[in-house]
Order: C-alpha cells, then structure tokens, then sequence
C-alpha cells in the first residue's frame, strides 16, 4: 500500500466534489429503482398525447415523438446508460491494466510488440474505431460494450505500463523479485496497489468519455436500436425537436452533461488528492517513460 | 464585380480550370447571392457526385443534372404519365424497331442546335463499354441492340427483342433518365475530364460554378426553348444535418430545403414557411418472411397481421397527416393501382387469436429515417401478446438485409421511379428465377403469378393487359400477402413565403425550377 | 541521433502499416457494399446483372488479399484510389480539398481552447483550493461535459437562429469566392487581400471552433494548472517575489516554464481534436476530413474512407512526434533523463 503514502495532505472534499459525488449516487439510486419508480413502462406509447409539454396530467416531464413518458424513459435510461458506462469503464480498466502490467513488467520484445499494437490504436482517433467496430460488430447492447471496450483500452495500457516502468526498478519491486516472488505475484501485490491513484483517476474520466461516446453515436444513427431508452438515444431523436418541444433535447441533455460532469470532478479529485504536486503526473510520467524506452531502443545496436 | 467573378474558388485543382472557364461570364449569380436577390438558395444533404451525367445513378445527381440539361422525356408527377420534352413522339416501325421524333430548333448553352446526332451520342456514349456507365443497363436497356440517325430530327431504336408498343417500349427505353450530352463537347472528353467539365446542355440553367461539399451554382439560359427561367439562378448547398438544415430556413439564409422530415412540419408551419406536399410514389410496408421456420411462413399470420396494424393512426398522428394509407401492393400513383381496392381493414379483434400464438422473439429491422412507424407497429405488435423489437440499422446493412432475406419483419420502402409495375415486379422480387441469385427479400414467388407477369409484358391489347394485372395484384395482395402496405409517405419541401410556382415531383425530384419566382 | 530517428521513422512505418490493415479490413467486414447501395432501388430489369458487370469494373470481385496489395501499392505511389460513389473522383483530390479546412478549424479550435483555458489555469493556479480554483476547473469542464452534436445544434438556436450574430452552417457566403493557395479558405482569404471572404470565413469557423474548442479547453487547464503549481512553490519564483518583480512578470515567468509540458499535451490531444470534427463538421455542414469520413461510412466508399483515416492517423502521428520533439527543445529534463535519444 505504499502508492498510497505518497498523499501529501487530505483536503476534505470540496463543495463541488461533494455534489458531484451526491449526483453519481442519486443516478446510480434512480437507476436501480427504476422499475420500481418510473411512472409508465419505458416503451408504453399514447400516439394520442405526443409531444406534451412537462406538466401535463399525468406526464410531470411531458411526453415525446411517439406519446412516452419522458420522466420514465429518463429514469430507464439512467438505468442503462450508468450501466454501460460503468460496465464498459470495468472491462477498459481490467483489459488495458492488464496488458499495460504485462508491457512494463516484461518489457524487451513483449513491450515493444504491444506498444506498437497500442501506437496503432491511438493513432486512430477514437471515434473513427467506436464507428467502425459498433459498424462491423452490429447493434445492440452487447455488441456496443464490446465496441467501446476494444477501442478504449490502450488509454489505461499506455500509461499503466509508463507508471510500471517506473516502479519495477524500485527497491521493493526488486526485493520481491529477488524473493522469488512469481511474476504475476509482484505485478498485483506490489505493482498494482502502487497505480492505483492511476487507474481509479483514469476510471472516472472513462466513465464519462463513454457515456458522451454513446450519445455520439447515437448521433451518427449506430446507436443502441430504437426502443432501449438511453440518453444519447433520447437526445440524438430529440435534437429535431429543440424549438417545438424543447424538453426532448434539454432534459437528457442535462442529465449527461451532470453525470459526465461529475466524474470528470471525481476523477480530478482523486488525482489531487494522491497527489497534489503534479496532478498530470499521469500524461508526465508517460512522455518521460516513454523517451526512456525509446532511449534504450535506439541504443541497441540491431538497427 | 467583374473582378470578383474572375476570381476562382474550386477546392479541386482540375476543377479550378473549368470554373475560372466560366466563372468570368458567369459570376455574377454568385455575386447576387448574399440574399434579397433573384437566386434561388436550396439547401439539401447531398451534392452532386460528378458533372457526368451518364457516371452516376443518384436521384439528386440528378436533379442537378436535369436542371442543365433535359430528357427526351419524362414523368410528370401526379400520376407519373410520362410527357414529352426533347422528343415529340415514337412511332413503332416492326416488332423491333422505334422511330423517335425530336423537337425542333432546340438550343444547346453555346448556341449549337440539338440534333439526332447529339441523342445517338448520348446513347452510344451510355452503353460503350468502355465508358463504364453504371445507367447503362437501367430500364430494359440491356435489351437495346443500337440507334440509328435517320435525319436530323429522327433517331431510330432498334431493339434484341419486342418492346411491346410505344408506351411500353418508352419506359424500357428509360428516356425519362438519361440526359442529352453536346456531342461536340462530350466526344473529345476522357472521362476522367467528363466528370468537372461544365456541362453543355439544352436545360434551363447554365453551369457557374461547383465547389464540391460545399455548393452548387446554376445561372438562368436565356435561350432555353421552354423559354427564359424567371429566377435569375440557383445555388445548392450541402448541409447533411437535417436540424441544421431547419436552422438556416429559419435564419432566412436559404429559400428552400428538402427532404424534409414529419419530425420537422410543426416547427416549419409555426414559423409561416410554405410547404410542397406531394403524394409519395414510395410506399412504405411491412415484409414478411415467408420462407419455412419462419412465423410468417403461415398465411394466416400473414393474413392477421395486414389486419393488425392501425395505418391510419399512423399517417394521422406521426406524419400529419402527410401521407396515404396504402391498401394494396402497387402504391398510389403507380401502374396497377386499383383504385378504391382494399381488402383488409384495421381490425384488432380478427387479428388478436392468430397473432397471440405467435410468440417466439421478431425483430422488425429498419432505417434510421424511418425508426418512429416502426416503433408505432412495434408496440402494436406488442398489444397483441408478440414479442417484437425494433433494430434500426444504418442503410448499408439494412440494404444487405433486405437482399439477403435475413429478416422476420422489415421495415422497407419501394420507389418505383418510373412507375412500372412490370419493373417493380422484378425489382421486388416476385420473381421465381430471381430467388436464387439475386433480391430474394421475402422469400415468395409463385410461377403462375410469374407467367402472368411475362403475358402483361408481351401482350399488346391494353384492355386484356389491364385485366391480367389487375389479377395479378389482387392475388398478391390478398392470396400470397407477402407484405403488409402501410402508407406512402409523402415527399415534402419547405420554403420561404415568397416562393411561389414551385412543384415537386412524387419521386422526391423537381423539374420545373425554371418556373419558380421569388417575390419577396 | 541518426539511429533515434531511423528508430522513431521505422515505428511509424509500422503503425501506419498496421493502420492501413486494419481499416482495410474492417470495411471489408462491414456489412453493406458500395455497388449494393448505389444500384440501391434501381428500375433495371436486370438489376443482378448490371451490379455484377459494375463490380468485375471496379475490380470488387477480386480476393480480398490482392485488392489490399493493391491499395498498398497505390498508397505508396501516393495515390489512394478512386471514389466509387461520386463518379471515380480521385481521392487525392477530395482529402487535398478537405484536409485544409480541417486543419484551419482544428487551429481556430485550439486558439479558442487556450484563450480559455490559460486565464483560468493562471487563476486557478495562483488561487489553489479557493473557490475560484473549483470554480474555474468546473467551468472549463463544461465544454468536456457536453455531447458535441447537442452544444453545436444549441449554439446554432441560440447564436445563429433566436439571436442572429453568426452563420448557421457553411464555411463562407455563398457569393464569395477565393482564390486557392494552401486550400484553407481564411489563409488564403488573407493572402490575397479578400477582406470580406477571410471575416465570412472567421464568422462562419466561429460557432464549429467554439463548440469542438470548450471540448478540449478542460484538459488543458488541467495540465496548465497543474504546471503552474509545481513552478509556483519552486525557489527562484520566491527569488522574483523577493526581488520585487511584479505579479504578471512573475506569472510571465511561469507559464514559460509551464510550456514544454502544455505542448506535450497539445500534440497528445490532436487526436481527440480531430474526433470532436467528425461529429462537428456535420453538424456545421464544414466539408473537412470528418465529413468525408461519415458519407464515406455511409455510403460505404470505400476508397474514401482509407484515405481519409490513413491521412488523419498519419496527422496524429506527425503531431505526437512534433509534441516528443517540442518537449525535448523545451524541456531540458527530458534531454537528461531520455538523454542518449535526443542528445549523442
């Protein structure tokens, strides 16, 4: 536990982190509850009363295109949306840590194999992948985690295995090796603990860049199919409607922005708390690592 | 102004050439364009893919194209009966030969006078090999042996196998798609070449300047033998997003947009701008799978289900009111449309027993344009005990669903451009032969139905004709019930107040802008 | 030296090899094909026959393999290939119209983007843990928080259609014209004394740069900030306090010493930056690279679509490499601990 020694004071959290905080759970709490709180089924349809406004009897937050309850299909979707982001940040971090652990520790042919895997990964912009994978991989939930998940991890491998470089010539690092300690054992007993900070830092970012990543493509119609609430879907049907019923566009808009907003302060909370100093340590760490690596790379005679 | 006009603006550095051609003469429309002038300003979400007019098989390629250069003949839109523009009549010589008689004193943009050489060109150019045109087999063309120059005014078609007579043999002609080239301008052009050349044609308007992604710029030919266009030009600009194409209408920087969605028509209407609604040639309907395994296999299901659907609640609420519920297979203002026809009516409690056995899990796969109908029906299917979802798809997988039959439901439309059923037979894929290579789609065929079709073909008495294809369509409509005709959607323009004499054709194209004014 | 930048040319080599497999590929696997889609709801009789006769013309029948050597080959000889979609139009052609604006826009984005974020990183810095400190991190925030295709369409409402101050969409009126020389409209507006184009250009960038703008300004006070601090408490800012220096000379001195690690993170964010345009440029209906790229997907065409990523991935690694070197000249840090790389 020793990464967590490098925390140089405990700031208490800030107004604006305990809201972010109070939001993330209320949501999740919604979420959770949705079936038993939302007032109408998600998908229930009354063609007759499309496009109220909030207000009307019966609709506290109106109702859209196809006469649905907003309120309901909001509460559903954070239901869904929370789940696949979270859901999706669980995956990226397991997949990129992983890989990122095994390039820093190993290092030599292994590292250079996946960190030009990863080099070709980045060099893609992020969205141009997201679109190409939900397009090839096809719709539906499953197959959109997937998507996400393939496209994302090199954003925790790179800088996981930059923080790994560092670590593995530690003394304690060494001592365990010398110990006789298996390879995965001083990976996870001795390195994980110690980027932590990182990983839960870089989570947090994550949960948000997915939840925008999905309203994204739900905007570029590779969504999640029509019926299953979220609120990218919501937001991307209901940007057709901004001047005749704003509530369409306004209302799961605010939602993302509030949840995406909260884990970019949580994230950047957590990364001031461990480490105050040098809050980007992370992104420093990488581009000084990585000139080491490529330091050591160019020396090699081979070439 | 004269300075401006000289200058160039082409993103393409071939491109560049080509308008710096022009754009001395012609700068001017652009120079007008800022607004209050007499340009006609469209936004849409296309651009013309090339000048070309033989290289591509795009509605709106067309319609840019149209708008410089004219047909022989084409589709007028209520009704779609064809109308002579370029031609003035076909006579039938034999069994395999049609003379085809032009219009006379009919003038290219450089003065040049029309002539059967320029239509046999055109011809010639479209199905030399060489040429790689992707129109060159539209229509029945494939069927076509040659043209023959007669005289100046006189072309002749000779034909592989009989056409039928003239009415017929003109829509496997397929005049009312291919544009007159200038021979003299178009035989010394690579394709290569072809694809920026400023077009030289017999049309309305007169090339200025094309940025492609950007604009499109036509100025009025004073020359034109319909007589002058009263606008002085028109500018079409590339804006995919249909929200943001709302926007500039409302902002009042663009005088029309189209197409324009239902999602759209409240905001439009309160804003006081005018629409163009046209009864739609593109029928929407339910297909079903008829193949073995599938729930649809059954016909009583099927018969259920053309009872299930509240069609009219649909138009009524959704779209407005924009839009015909359909009865039967051929759409409302098709060939074959049986007027009056319906032989199914919205009826909940006929279909509940049959469809509430159906229950193992339906997708009905659509497009993303249409995602709202298909929720509609979705969640009426529902009502009735079934298990269906909606999955929109982007357009190029939907469009290798549908040719693949990998489907329970979809969720399709058929525009029948030229409005032949005979065509639209095939194209939907009632035909047996088809079932193995190509357009399998729902599975049905019926060699008796097949035999028909090919006796409509041949057959030159119209009123036997007639009574054939009526048969034909009530058995597909109410015997085998391989679809479920919704409704045709009606295509729709928005334009400012001040745009008058404006009419768009069923096919979502428009071939009058010479007739359109501003007064503002 | 010569062997760090054989070494750094020969991994680039390989990344975009790699690239241009993937794409490659993962089109082909797309469901959907070009000729399907363009033969779409034709009225051939023979429809079948016709898309198979346009197929053998566009070379689509041959093995998957041989058409990627091909393409392999073309982009060697700097040729990606012809649009299937708009008449065979080189694909050169397209991307040497679209990449320009692209990359005026990007530049507009980034000069809003630190605009913003240098005045509150310098005021969140000198304010540590206040409430402008929250405040001014949240609020570079907002523009991170927001979906893009949302913010662009409310800026439009707000900005172009309720309270007319800019253009909805376009890059420039549709009566002016400018003359080519690099391809981007306000350079080249510029350079030739266009005066009345390059200010409908600069309004017309405003609204697309503002919204793909605030979406990045977050990361960068985030870095900003977090560089300040470090020089804040640094000895020789006390020696300037001791000596008197004034306030802003001192903050002078700080970002100076802030800089090699922003442009680090500017170059990193390239890619990001040219993410935000795919969504944008359609929205603002700015014909760049991230508009190609969408009716390329849509229309599955093919050709375009692999030029346009190969281009975008080759620009975002040009720009990471620049950032490494930047950093380098600026950081002397990084010449010592990375030293040999740089250095001998």
């Amino acid at each position: 536990m020793n990464g967590f020694l490098w925390r140089r004071s405990t700031p208490l959290p800030n107004i604006i982190v305990v809201f972010a905080i109070t939001i993330m759970i209320a949501f999740a709490v919604i979420g959770l509850l949705a079936p038993w709180i939302a007032p109408h089924p998600p998908n229930a349809q009354t063609l007759m009363m499309r496009l109220r406004p909030p207000g009307t009897e019966g609709y506290l937050l109106g109702t859209d295109q196809l006469g649905r309850d907003v309120l309901s299909r909001l509460i559903h979707g954070a239901r869904i949306s929370l789940a696949i982001g979270v859901i999706v940040m669980l995956l990226t971090a397991m997949l990129g840590v992983a890989i990122g652990l095994i390039s820093g520790y190993f290092g030599g042919v292994v590292d250079a194999v996946i960190m030009r895997i990863v080099d070709i990964w980045l060099a893609f912009p992020f969205l141009v992948l997201a679109i190409a994978l939900v397009a090839v991989l096809g719709q539906g939930v499953d197959k959109l985690v997937i998507a996400l998940v393939l496209s994302g991890w090199p954003g925790f491998a790179r800088p996981v295995r930059g923080e790994v470089l560092q670590l593995r010539e530690r003394e304690y690092t060494l001592s365990a090796r010398a110990l006789g300690v298996s390879p995965f054992g001083v990976m996870f007993k001795h390195l994980l603990p110690n980027i932590m900070p990182t990983i839960l830092v870089l989570s947090a970012i994550d949960l948000g860049y997915n939840i925008l990543a999905l309203a994204s493509l739900s905007f570029l119609g590779l969504g999640m199919g029509a019926e299953t609430a979220t609120w990218g879907g919501m937001l991307a049907s209901g940007r057709n409607y901004v001047a005749t019923a704003w509530w369409l566009a306004a209302l799961p808009g605010i939602a993302i922005f509030l949840v995406v907003m909260s884990s970019n302060l949580i994230g950047d909370w957590i990364r001031d708390r461990y480490d105050p100093r040098s809050p980007f340590r992370v992104a420093k760490n990488q581009a000084i690592a990585e000139a080491r690596a490529r330091a050591a790379a160019s020396a090699k005679p081979a070439l | 102004m004269t300075r401006k006009s000289a200058m160039t603006a082409s993103g393409g550095l071939k491109l560049s050439v080509a308008a710096l051609a022009l754009a001395l003469s012609a700068g001017s429309v652009a120079a007008q364009a800022g607004g209050g002038s007499n340009v006609l300003r469209i936004a849409w979400p296309w651009d013309p893919s090339t000048m070309d007019a033989q290289m591509h098989r795009q509605r709106y390629t067309q319609i840019v194209s149209h708008a410089m250069r004219d047909k022989l003949m084409y589709q007028e839109p209520p009704g779609l009966a064809l109308v002579p523009l370029l031609a003035t009549s076909v006579t039938q010589i034999d069994e395999t030969s049609y003379d085809v008689h032009l219009r006379e004193g009919v003038l290219f943009h450089n003065g040049d006078e029309m002539t059967a050489e320029d239509v046999a060109f055109t011809f010639e150019r479209l199905w030399d090999p060489a040429t790689e045109s992707p129109r060159a087999r539209m229509g029945n063309m494939g069927n076509i042996d040659r043209v023959e120059v007669i005289d100046r005014y006189t072309v002749r078609w000779h034909t592989k196998i009989p056409f039928g007579p003239p009415a017929s043999a003109i829509l496997g002609f397929h005049f009312s798609g291919q544009e007159i080239l200038h021979k003299a301008t178009y035989e010394n052009l690579t394709i290569e070449q072809a694809r920026t050349h400023p077009p030289v044609g017999v049309g309305a308007f007169r090339y200025v300047e094309w940025l492609p992604e950007q604009r499109m710029v036509v100025e009025a030919f004073e020359d034109y033998w319909q007589g002058p266009p009263t606008i002085d030009g028109v500018i079409w600009r590339t804006i995919p997003e249909e929200a943001t194409r709302v926007a500039e209408l409302l902002a009042g920087s663009v005088d029309m947009i189209h197409p324009v969605t239902p999602d759209f028509v409240d905001q439009l209407r309160g804003a006081g701008m005018k629409l163009e609604i046209v009864a739609g040639t593109n029928m929407r309907m339910l297909m079903m799978n008829v193949r073995e395994g599938s729930p649809f296999h059954d016909p009583e299901v099927r018969r259920a289900m053309n009872m299930a659907i509240d069609k009219q609640g649909i138009v009524d609420f959704l779209y407005a009111g924009l839009g015909v519920v359909a009865t039967q297979v051929p759409g409302d203002g098709q060939e074959g449309h049986i007027e009056g026809y319906s032989p199914f009516s919205f009826d909940p409690e006929a279909a509940r027993p049959v469809l509430s056995q159906v229950t193992q899990p339906i997708e009905i796969f659509t497009q993303g344009v249409w995602q709202l109908p298909a929720e509609v029906i979705a969640e009426q299917l529902r009502g009735y005990g079934m298990n269906v979802t909606t999955v929109v798809l982007d357009d190029a997988t939907f469009n290798q669903v549908n040719e693949s039959g990998n489907f329970d439901l979809l969720w399709a439309g058929a525009g029948y451009g030229s409005g032949d059923f005979t065509g639209a037979y095939y194209n939907n894929h009632f035909e047996c032969v088809r079932l193995e290579t190509d357009r399998v789609r729902t599975g049905f065929c019926n060699e008796e139905l097949d035999g028909k079709m090919a006796a409509i073909r041949t057959e030159a008495d119209a009123e036997t004709r007639q009574a054939l294809l009526d048969e034909v369509i009530q058995e597909l409509t109410e015997v085998h019930m391989p679809w479920v005709p919704v409704f045709n959607a009606a295509e729709v323009w928005a334009m400012q107040p001040y745009v008058n004499g404006f009419r768009g054709s069923s096919a979502g194209q428009y071939f009058n802008l010479h007739r359109v004014s501003l007064d503002r | 030296m010569a062997n760090y930048i054989l070494h750094r040319i020969l991994q680039t080599l390989i990344v975009v090899l790699g690239v241009t497999v993937i794409i490659f590929f993962v089109l082909r696997v797309m469901p959907g094909d070009p000729v399907r889609l363009m033969f779409g709801e034709g009225d051939d009789m023979d429809i079948g026959q016709s898309r198979i006769i346009y197929e053998q013309q566009l070379g689509l029948d041959q093995p998957l393999y041989m058409q990627y050597f091909k393409f392999l080959g073309e982009i060697l000889r700097g040729d990606f290939g012809n649009s299937i979609v708009r008449g065979g139009e080189p694909v050169i052609d397209m991307i040497a119209r679209a990449l320009p604006l692209t990359i005026e826009l990007s530049l507009y984005a980034l000069f809003i983007a630190l605009v913003i974020a240098i005045p509150v990183a310098i005021l969140s810095a000198l304010k540590q843990n206040t409430i402008w400190d929250r405040g001014g991190t949240a609020f570079a925030l907002i523009g991170v928080s927001l979906p893009s295709f949302w913010q662009g369409i409310m800026l439009i409402m707000f900005l172009a259609v309720w309270v007319p101050i800019f253009p909805v969409s376009g890059v420039m009126d549709s009566h002016l014209r400018i003359d080519r020389i690099t391809g981007m409209p306000f350079t080249d507006a510029m350079l030739t004394g266009n005066w009345e184009a390059a200010w409908s250009v600069l309004r017309h960038m405003t609204l697309p740069a503002l919204t793909l703008g605030t979406g990045i300004c977050g990361q960068f006070v985030r870095v900003l900030r977090s560089s300040l601090l470090e020089v804040k408490h640094q000895d020789f800012i006390d020696a300037f306090r001791a000596r008197g220096l004034k306030e802003p000379t001192i903050v002078g001195h700080m970002l100076h010493n802030a800089l090699p690690t922003t442009a680090v993170i500017v170059g990193l964010r390239i890619g990001a930056l040219l993410s935000g345009t795919i969504v944008i440029e359609t929205v603002f209906a700015y014909p760049g690279m991230g508009f190609l790229l969408i009716q390329g997907i849509n229309a599955r065409d093919f050709p375009v679509v692999q030029g346009v990523v190969v281009l975008l991935t080759v620009l975002v690694i040009a720009s990471n490499l620049i950032a490494d070197i930047v950093h380098g000249m600026l950081d002397p840090r990084v010449k010592l601990s990375g030293g040999r790389g740089s250095g001998s």
